[in-house]
């Protein structure tokens, strides 16, 4: 009796489920091999007969052990008990499953299972976690399932007096079609339970209780270490590249989606201020920073509501990104330069500032932040490129204004007239080395009429020069072709050691990262009285094609820099080596596998793991005002069609009569039709009777009468030659004894009784055609049978 | 001998109910609940509406899996107390699509009958399929019993609610008294009684020895004519042969009860099961039995016969005795004294106390005694140790108000 053989296999891939995802929210393969492996390994021990239970004795030490380990994880790191809880939770099972006995045992498996699953979910947003918690949710109600007939069969089972096993055909009869009928039953549990799931995942008020019994997600929130907000040369070490997701950006440039053709460049902020070897210095020994800002100002940002930066755009480029931009553990917030306007998807506080256009919010981030900036790509009052200009025609107008600053140069200008006065005023410690390499004519770049280095030519002051964008142009090139880019200057600690590390970069090493670059030329820059500045933030050409947006990751951090013109707009330069550095590289394969796994995981945090409550009162509207749409809409057609009917009742004077007819009309209609229907039930079952179903059920006598016709018109085509089946002849033995009509006939009937037996026994039903054509062939018969005399 | 009446439990449950189960479910949904606001987690919400509608389809699923199910009590001819009998209960699932799952049943009336509750557990009907169910039960009293009102319940598919629903089918199910091991000494008693009896003479009828001759009428066998004196006399005559009379029992069963104690209910029953008993064993030996009782219409004469029709009507007569507390057993002799017969040899079956008297001749007219409280019959008749007499009578006959 009630061999549920289906429960233990079904429970086993369940904790193997529970076990997987935990591992997967917890990133731990040390957790998923220990599980699994006892899983498989008491599995496999149990299916070859050789399984007995650990003592309890035992198992209760190990359950106390893993509690004092537990104690003792919480108490190291009490940032993550989730994860550590879950650890035990694990733990718990693994006993578990070597001590189980009895029912009660895989009870406790199931409930631990199944809190293993929910410390899962509260600890990860992953996509794979996502789609493991649905087969796992499925599964584990197809268990519970089992479980609870296991359970029953079992105690009455004890509780019977006849503990002999059942003979095989009471098994067969328990086993008949229960597969079946468990997965209809598990379709439609699965069913109502899901769409309760939905109803509450999208309807549940959020955000009213939130920590209402203290913080359950103790899991620190990551934070990039790609990016960061200052720029430091104190520590030199191995960067390892971090692939970690940072943001997701989609692009439109007048209104038309960006194909992933061009480089994405995003502004975070600036830093102008090098700190030089002093220690006492606001930003530190070798470090970057930025000064402070007059033009700062905080403001509260209301959600969806867009919020304006800057006058309206000066030309005709609009620049739409709309980026969602996870914890970075930094107040920056990034864009395309020139940003017009923002519009945050919930409440937030900004700084922004108009000097330098960058965005930070007021706290720093650790939730996921979604916010729309509408950007000219313009800084300040001149035009700003996105990407790095490296066409000819850009070059030919750099030439054209060094001719030009060459020609209006007055002859008797003192360097040092307004300029070194105006140098010295810049914030920036500047190694007097910088300012050597800065004026070698290799770097800074030669006039060809004079030939003189462009940065003799240029006055010594702060203010801008027409020569300032060829002479950093040539920097940056002269950078780009001389210097090597990489991401391991472990071997150069010595070389750098005791020196300005800039110093060391231009002279010694000739090679580093970015940051080097970009902090190497800003101050080159900087020494020769430009205006320029370190700008750090994401420089990326990974489009994901699937979903139409740039994907931005850890690794896609970048510096830059940006040098003010005469016209006051500042102009963008990359002096990093594009030798191994961000090359914009050809989709392959993998890299479309990647694109759409990250979009169906940017989908899934979309809808699923972001489901907020603005979404959820957004829907509700949504719901609320296409009900209201239907509803009005309806009762506009509802009029109209009234009017028509007045106008019409206007128009052709429908009179009382009229309408009185049309309502006997109606009513002899429906009393005709009820009396087909009765004329028709009364026809088929005397149908019904003609052919023998008198002893079956009413509904299945009419519906075999529907289906046996033909057999019927046999019968009558037959009974009007006066040969008639008698009561004790089946319709087979019949048909065998009408010998004596002609043979086709004979034979004829002979294929028409088994088509009756088919239907009749077979439970098989005729299509329409089908119909058809044994009626023909019943008609034909009827027309070739002889007439009696 | 237990000083007390007792009754088999009956356990019938309400409509609807919620288990322990299902408390401690709603307890994790909502701590689930709470958790998904503390930390607002979607996906925690998401687990917490399937909890949500779990339970809901809970409800639904076993309010499905009762409806349109049809059942049939299939229930033997008869039972003998204290003998396993098997019950059948076929389950006709009506639904279309849907399946039932896991419906136990439990009878409601007629349940004193048995040492338990009867109930039967359907594992699994597919829609349109029967599937039949054999509950073994032990009956514990003689007697009609009516089996009318049913149970099925189910907490399927997760165990939070449980429901239940009452059917009906009335049917009737006799159970013979207990019936024990007989020696034979008393079955030996029996035929020497009637061997020994001071009237005994062969017989005409049969076919063993001559016994005479008579005139031979038409239609009677040819073969018996006795040609020799039928040529002598000129008269057809044909012998007559004498037949071996089998021996016949006449069971008297004195049902008087004295005083409505256990102890005497049980001493009646005892001596009511004795009777079936010997009636039994004496059958099955070809021996031919009668029994002398008071019934609801008086006192009651079931004539000897023999084979397995006598055994069912004796054993149904003796199951179905009514209460007698007027009728003590010197009525019962004088009422069947016109049935004595010199060639039956009655046994009087007793609660009373008076000893038992094997020897015919020392009692009146063949008498065999046999009493109830006796360490004789009780060493006679070995009744399986399971069986309380005091609770074997049928329900309807014990006091209202129990004694002790």
């Amino acid at each position: 009796m009630y061999n549920l053989k289906q429960f233990r296999p079904t429970l086993y891939v369940l904790l193997f489920l529970g076990f997987t995802g935990f591992a997967v929210a917890a990133e731990s393969a040390g957790i998923w091999l220990l599980s699994v492996g006892a899983l498989v390994l008491n599995a496999w021990l149990i299916r070859t007969n050789r399984f007995a239970p650990l003592p309890r004795w035992l198992a209760n030490l190990v359950t106390v052990l893993a509690l004092l380990y537990v104690a003792e994880k919480v108490a190291e790191a009490p940032a993550a008990p989730i994860l550590v809880i879950g650890e035990f939770l694990v733990l718990l099972q693994i006993v578990k499953i070597w001590e189980q006995r009895a029912n009660r045992d895989y009870a406790q498996l199931l409930v631990l299972s199944l809190l293993l699953v929910v410390a899962a979910a509260i600890s990860t947003a992953s996509l794979i976690f996502g789609l493991m918690l649905i087969a796992y949710l499925f599964l584990s109600l197809y268990c519970c399932l089992l479980f609870h007939l296991k359970v029953e069969a079992e105690q009455v089972r004890d509780a019977s007096l006849d503990r002999q096993p059942l003979n095989a055909a009471t098994v067969y009869q328990d086993q008949r079609y229960l597969t079946r009928s468990m997965r209809r039953l598990t379709m439609l549990v699965s069913g109502v339970a899901i769409t309760c799931a939905v109803v509450v995942f999208l309807f549940f008020p959020r955000g009213t209780g939130g920590n209402l019994i203290g913080p359950l997600q103790f899991k620190a929130s990551q934070t990039l270490t790609g990016f960061s907000d200052q720029v430091s040369f104190e520590q030199v070490a191995r960067i390892t590249q971090n692939n970690d997701e940072v943001a997701r950006v989609t692009v439109e440039h007048n209104g038309k989606q960006v194909d992933g053709n061009s480089l994405l460049l995003l502004r975070g902020i600036t830093l102008d201020v090098y700190g030089g070897a002093s220690p006492d210095s606001p930003s530190g020994a070798w470090r970057w920073s930025r000064s402070p800002r007059s033009d700062n100002g905080s403001v509260l940002l209301p959600s969806h509501q867009p919020f304006p930066l800057s006058g309206p755009p000066g030309n005709s480029d609009i620049w739409k990104q709309t980026i969602h931009l996870q914890p970075t553990g930094t107040k920056v917030l990034f864009a395309i330069a020139g940003a017009i306007n923002i519009t945050p998807s919930h409440e937030i506080s900004i700084d922004f500032s108009p000097s330098d256009q960058v965005l930070q919010t007021h706290e720093p981030l650790f939730q996921a932040l979604d916010y729309v900036v509408v950007s000219n790509g313009v800084l300040a009052d001149g035009s700003f490129d996105r990407s790095v200009p490296d066409d000819r025609a850009h070059l030919q107008r750099l030439m054209d204004a060094v001719k030009h600053a060459v020609e209006t140069q007055p002859e008797n200008a003192d360097a040092t007239d307004d300029g070194l006065g105006d140098i010295s005023q810049h914030r920036s410690v500047i190694d007097p080395k910088i300012l050597a390499y800065a004026l070698r004519p290799e770097v800074c770049g030669t006039d060809p009429t004079s030939g003189k280095s462009l940065a003799e030519l240029r006055p010594r002051t702060r203010r801008p020069n027409a020569l300032d964008e060829e002479i950093a142009a040539n920097m940056a090139h002269h950078l780009q072709s001389t210097f090597t880019y990489t991401l391991d200057l472990t071997d150069a600690a010595h070389i750098i050691k005791g020196q300005d590390p800039l110093v060391a970069f231009l002279y010694d090493l000739k090679r580093g990262h970015c940051e080097y670059f970009a902090g190497a030329m800003a101050l080159m820059c900087q020494s020769l009285g430009m205006d320029a500045r370190v700008v750090l933030g994401f420089k990326c050409d990974d489009y994901n094609s699937l979903g139409h947006y740039y994907e931005v990751n850890q690794s896609h951090a970048h510096a830059w820099v940006e040098v003010r013109m005469p016209d006051g707009e500042w102009k963008t330069f990359d002096p990093t080596s594009s030798e191994d550095a961000h090359i914009t590289t050809k989709p392959t394969m993998f890299s479309q596998i990647r694109h759409f796994f990250n979009f169906l995981e940017f989908k899934w945090a979309e809808h699923v793991v972001a489901y907020d409550n603005d979404t959820r009162t957004n829907l509700i509207e949504h719901v609320e005002g296409g009900m209201n749409n239907t509803a009005a809409k309806t009762s506009e057609r509802f009029a109209a069609f009234r009017q028509w009917i007045t106008d019409a009742g206007t128009v052709f004077s429908i009179s009382t009569q009229i309408l009185a007819g049309l309502v006997v009309l109606a009513i002899l209609t429906g009393v005709c039709a009820v009396g087909y229907f009765l004329f028709e039930r009364w026809r088929l079952r005397r149908r019904a009777a003609r052919i023998g179903l008198e002893g079956i059920s009413e509904a299945e006598q009419l519906r075999l009468a529907r289906q046996l016709k033909f057999y019927a018109d046999l019968m009558t085509a037959l009974e009007r030659r006066k040969i008639t089946r008698p009561r004790h002849l089946t319709p087979m033995e019949f048909a065998e004894t009408l010998t004596f009509l002609p043979s086709e006939i004979y034979q004829a009937v002979q294929d028409l009784t088994r088509r009756f037996y088919t239907v009749r026994f077979g439970r098989h039903d005729l299509p329409a055609e089908e119909h058809r054509r044994l009626s023909g062939v019943v008609a034909d018969l009827d027309a070739r049978l002889p007439i009696p005399s | 001998m237990p000083e007390t009446f007792s009754h088999t439990p009956v356990r019938k449950k309400p409509t609807i109910d919620f288990s322990i189960t299902g408390l401690v479910f709603c307890s994790m949904m909502m701590f689930m609940g709470l958790a998904a606001i503390n930390s607002q987690a979607n996906l925690l919400f998401g687990v917490f509406g399937l909890m949500i509608g779990v339970l809901l389809v809970s409800g639904i699923i076993s309010k499905a899996v009762l409806r349109r199910l049809a059942v049939r009590r299939i229930l033997p001819e008869s039972a003998t107390v204290g003998q396993p009998v098997v019950l059948t209960y076929e389950f006709l699932n009506l639904k279309r699509f849907w399946p039932s799952l896991s419906v136990g049943l439990a009878e409601l009336d007629g349940v004193d009958a048995f040492t338990r509750q009867p109930s039967a557990y359907m594992l699994h009907a597919a829609p349109g399929m029967n599937a039949v169910v054999p509950i073994e039960v032990v009956p514990m009293r003689r007697g009609l019993h009516q089996l009318e009102r049913y149970q099925i319940s189910t907490s399927f598919p997760f165990g939070f609610i449980k429901r239940a629903v009452t059917g009906r089918q009335i049917d009737s199910f006799l159970v013979y008294p207990p019936l024990a091991h007989v020696d034979r000494h008393v079955l030996s008693l029996a035929r020497s009684a009637e061997k020994t009896g001071p009237s005994m003479r062969p017989r005409r009828g049969g076919d063993d020895e001559f016994y005479g001759l008579k005139e031979y009428r038409r239609g009677e066998s040819t073969r018996n004519i006795y040609w020799r004196r039928s040529a002598r006399t000129g008269v057809i005559v044909s012998k007559e042969m004498t037949q071996v009379a089998p021996p016949r029992l006449l069971l008297l069963v004195d049902t008087y009860l004295n005083e409505r104690t256990p102890t005497a209910h049980g001493n009646v029953e005892r001596a009511i099961a004795m009777a079936a008993s010997l009636a039994s064993s004496a059958l099955e030996s070809d021996i031919l039995v009668g029994v002398y009782a008071y019934t609801t219409e008086g006192f009651h004469h079931l004539p000897a016969n023999r084979g397995k029709r006598q055994r069912r009507d004796i054993l149904a007569f003796l199951a179905q005795l009514p209460l007698n507390v007027e009728h003590p057993s010197d009525e019962l002799l004088a009422a069947a004294q016109p049935e004595f017969d010199p060639a039956i040899t009655p046994i009087l079956l007793t609660p009373q106390t008076g000893g038992t008297s094997t020897r015919p001749d020392q009692s009146r007219s063949g008498l065999v005694t046999l009493s109830a409280t006796s360490d004789l019959t009780h060493a006679w008749f070995r009744f399986p140790g399971s069986i309380e007499f005091a609770t074997v009578m049928p329900p309807d006959q014990e006091p209202k108000i129990e004694t002790s």
